[in-house]
């Protein structure tokens, strides 16, 4: 959902969704290449890219990776997205699903595929980046500098998402010196006498806001109001009256619970929120050393993975400057002049030679 | 492969626990100490190191709505915990704390380092090595002399925060500036003092005092910063008061406001200087070394109690009676060290820098030439003009 911008969305029927991209992108070059998938359910799936901007290579990929599947039937897109994922064991997916025809078509002008799958209403693009944790709609839509702030917000939250339960943890069971002295002091007094340890604690009221968060994503809207303000309000207030948590820890899992929600593609904000318990229990075990050693870690498995053989840290690395442009800041549309480097190789001028202003 | 994989799984998280949380301590757990008192003990046959610590004391009130009582006055005495250690090393006196301690010292969040009057005198090198070397104590410790006895100290209660430390720490942290009595000098200077060639350690200290004398309503001992203790090498020699700290701190560059009065007409004139330049220059005369202080001064007429329009001649006679007098003043306090024997404005320190090859004979006996030196004082004391808003409401006629 967007406050401002198209409100249209891709629907079950693939027939639509083709027109869709079609009245958004009237050019001959937009070309849908049908297959069919499944030996018993024969799914339509089409692949649609703009000849002569799209990757080179990227569509015989495609179309090479789909057609090895051999499988009776695709029950959820999601399965698609998964068996042609360059790593299957990878927390990340390697390609992202939108509902937006106006962002599936910049990503077509971007030089990327989308996979369209009759009787769901997504599109797969390929090949996605860590650019796109970071991307909304909206972005273009309101004023670059607002565009930019948000954007760091989102980083902001990603980070808190992933490492602040592990940090709080860390801190306060190991470098109690890092500690400003009157803050120490208040949460030593409001850990006083408590039950668990500050590590199980965090863990306790992790858990449960993922069971929260789960109990309420099935049930009809109405109810799930309840559940969250029987859930967060009245077990966090009990709890913390009872002095079976700190009201500090509270604090922590709701500010990275609602961090979590900052980042616009639930592609990426599943897997940061899964992420945070591996540097949870290694800031339990070994402090901030073991938080360093997790991200390590985090980071290496991103460096190496690749999606269509596209790198998924592009544009960190390989560096690019001009498609910083569009990552964690989003410069002014009219010095937006290149496509990303990686995906629009094969026709990069995005804008001619113009000059923004009056006479 | 499946098996192995199955194996790793079970084998990381188990190699995870014996090799972490060794040193995991619980916030709750922790003996924060504010403050730590170094003292010698006089009781017993052997010298003993006395040391003492100042923490306050966990309420449970602290988790929000939970605790109800302890708000108040009375309840003040309570936050607060003193308690004495003894033993023949420091090191010793620290760890034998943890006998009645009921939780873990914890000594890297302490801000205050206090030390006896008696263990000053006899000497504070070994104690300040002791810190310095000490991985859980901050060089960003502020440091303070404790005049008079040290049970005292103890038995002294806050007048305005939660702990006696907390108060100490609060007076060091803020009130700089206002005046210039004191400076908040911490261990890093203090190190350095006692390491440096031709510069003796200097620490503000404090009295305890019954508040009778500064309110009415409580007749409890609180403590009161009131000038600085000088040392001689590294044992305490005597103490400047509050108004000679602030000529010393002008002459070491560390303060740059303070204030004189002058008479004028029989009635009291108060200057205020906001700036300070000091130089300090050396000369050699045949052997005998001299140093000068040209000190400059900035700064405004603060409080006039006749009418007045002050003009140009005025202010220059005002302004060569006021750097006169800051002469005097400042010479006094230049004796006053010297007298005492403690080169704490660093006058060795000037020599060895500047003139190397003469420290080089006289820093085996330093201490017997130092009150020989000369030291000339030059002040030039300026009127910016006044800082009356308006003219005084003194009637023309009244005298």
């Amino acid at each position: 959902m967007v406050v401002k911008g198209a409100r249209s969305g891709f629907v079950e029927n693939i027939r639509v969704n083709r027109s869709l991209i079609r009245r958004m992108i009237r050019y001959p070059g937009l070309k849908f290449e049908r297959l069919n998938l499944g030996r018993i359910t024969n799914t339509e799936v089409n692949i649609a890219y703009i000849d002569g901007i799209v990757m080179e290579g990227l569509v015989e990929e495609i179309k090479k990776r789909i057609g090895k599947l051999d499988i009776d039937g695709l029950a959820n897109f999601g399965m698609l997205q998964e068996m042609i994922d360059d790593s299957t064991f990878s927390i990340f997916h390697q390609s992202y699903s939108t509902e937006r025809p106006d962002r599936a078509c910049s990503c077509l002008l971007e030089g990327r595929a989308l996979i369209l799958m009759d009787n769901f209403p997504f599109v797969v693009v390929v090949p996605s980046a860590i650019t796109h944790f970071f991307q909304s709609a909206e972005d273009y839509s309101s004023k670059y500098l607002v565009a930019s702030f948000e954007r760091l917000l989102r980083f902001v939250g990603l980070n808190i998402t992933v490492l602040l339960p592990g940090l709080y943890v860390a801190i306060f069971s190991y470098h109690h010196e890092m500690i400003p002295t009157e803050l120490l002091k208040s949460i030593s007094q409001a850990r006083e006498q408590l039950p668990f340890p500050i590590f199980l604690e965090m863990l306790i009221l992790e858990l449960s806001f993922e069971i929260l968060r789960e109990a309420g994503v099935r049930l009809p809207r109405p109810v799930g109001q309840a559940i969250s303000i029987v859930g967060a309000l009245v077990i966090g207030q009990a709890a913390v009256a009872a002095r079976l948590v700190s009201p500090p820890s509270i604090i922590i899992v709701a500010l990275t619970a609602i961090a979590s929600f900052t980042i616009p593609i639930p592609e990426g904000s599943d897997a940061h929120r899964l992420l945070r318990f591996p540097v949870l229990l290694a800031a339990g075990a070994f402090g901030l050393p073991g938080i360093i050693t997790a991200w390590l870690i985090l980071l290496v498995h991103l460096a190496g993975l690749r999606s269509f053989g596209v790198p998924y840290l592009s544009p960190v690395s390989p560096f690019s400057l001009s498609d910083w442009k569009d990552f964690l800041i989003r410069v002014p549309s009219s010095f937006m002049k290149k496509r990303p480097i990686q995906t629009g190789k094969s026709n990069i001028k995005r804008q001619g030679r113009w000059k923004q202003g009056g006479e | 492969m499946a098996r192995k994989v199955l194996a790793l799984l079970a084998i990381i998280p188990l190699l995870l626990l014996p090799g972490g949380c060794w040193d995991r301590r619980e916030t709750e757990n922790l003996l924060l100490v504010d403050s730590i008192v170094f003292g010698k003990s006089n009781t017993g046959e052997t010298e003993q190191y006395k040391v003492s610590f100042i923490t306050a004391r966990p309420s449970s009130g602290g988790g929000g709505q939970v605790g109800t009582g302890g708000e108040g006055g009375a309840a003040q005495a309570a936050t607060q915990w003193e308690a004495i250690s003894y033993g023949s090393t420091l090191e010793e006196a620290i760890r034998k704390f943890s006998l009645r301690s009921p939780r873990h010292v914890y000594l890297a969040h302490n801000r205050i380092i206090m030390f006896e009057e008696g263990l000053a005198k006899e000497g504070i090198s070994q104690v300040v090595d002791f810190l310095v070397r000490s991985r859980d104590i901050r060089l960003r410790n502020y440091v303070l002399v404790v005049k008079g006895h040290e049970p005292d100290l103890l038995t002294s209660s806050p007048q305005f925060e939660d702990t006696l430390a907390g108060e100490l720490f609060s007076i060091l942290e803020t009130s700089i500036g206002e005046g210039d009595y004191y400076y908040p000098s911490d261990l890093n200077i203090l190190a350095q003092d006692v390491l440096t060639n031709g510069q003796d350690p200097w620490a503000p200290f404090i009295e305890t005092f019954s508040s009778a004398q500064t309110s009415t309503r409580s007749t409890s001992q609180s403590v009161i910063i009131k000038g600085t203790a000088l040392f001689k090498g590294g044992r305490l020699v005597g103490y400047l008061d509050a108004e000679e700290t602030q000529r010393f701190l002008l002459l070491k560059g560390l303060s740059n406001s303070g204030i004189y009065d002058i008479e004028s007409n029989g009635r009291k004139l108060s200057y205020r200087y906001q700036q300070a330049k000091v130089k300090r220059r050396l000369t050699v005369e045949d052997g005998r070394v001299n140093v000068y202080f040209d000190v400059k001064l900035k700064g405004l007429l603060e409080e006039i109690h006749f009418y007045t329009n002050l003009s140009k001649t005025e202010i220059d006679s005002l302004e060569k009676r006021l750097s006169a007098k800051a002469e005097a003043a400042l010479l006094e306090t230049v004796n006053r060290c010297k007298e005492l024997g403690s080169d704490a404005l660093g006058i060795g320190r000037l020599i060895h820098s500047r003139k190397p090859e003469i420290w080089k004979e006289i820093s085996e006996n330093w201490y017997s030439i130092y009150p020989e030196i000369g030291i000339v004082i030059d002040v030039k004391a300026q009127i910016a003009g006044t800082a009356l808003g308006s003219k005084p409401i003194v009637p023309k006629t009244s005298e």
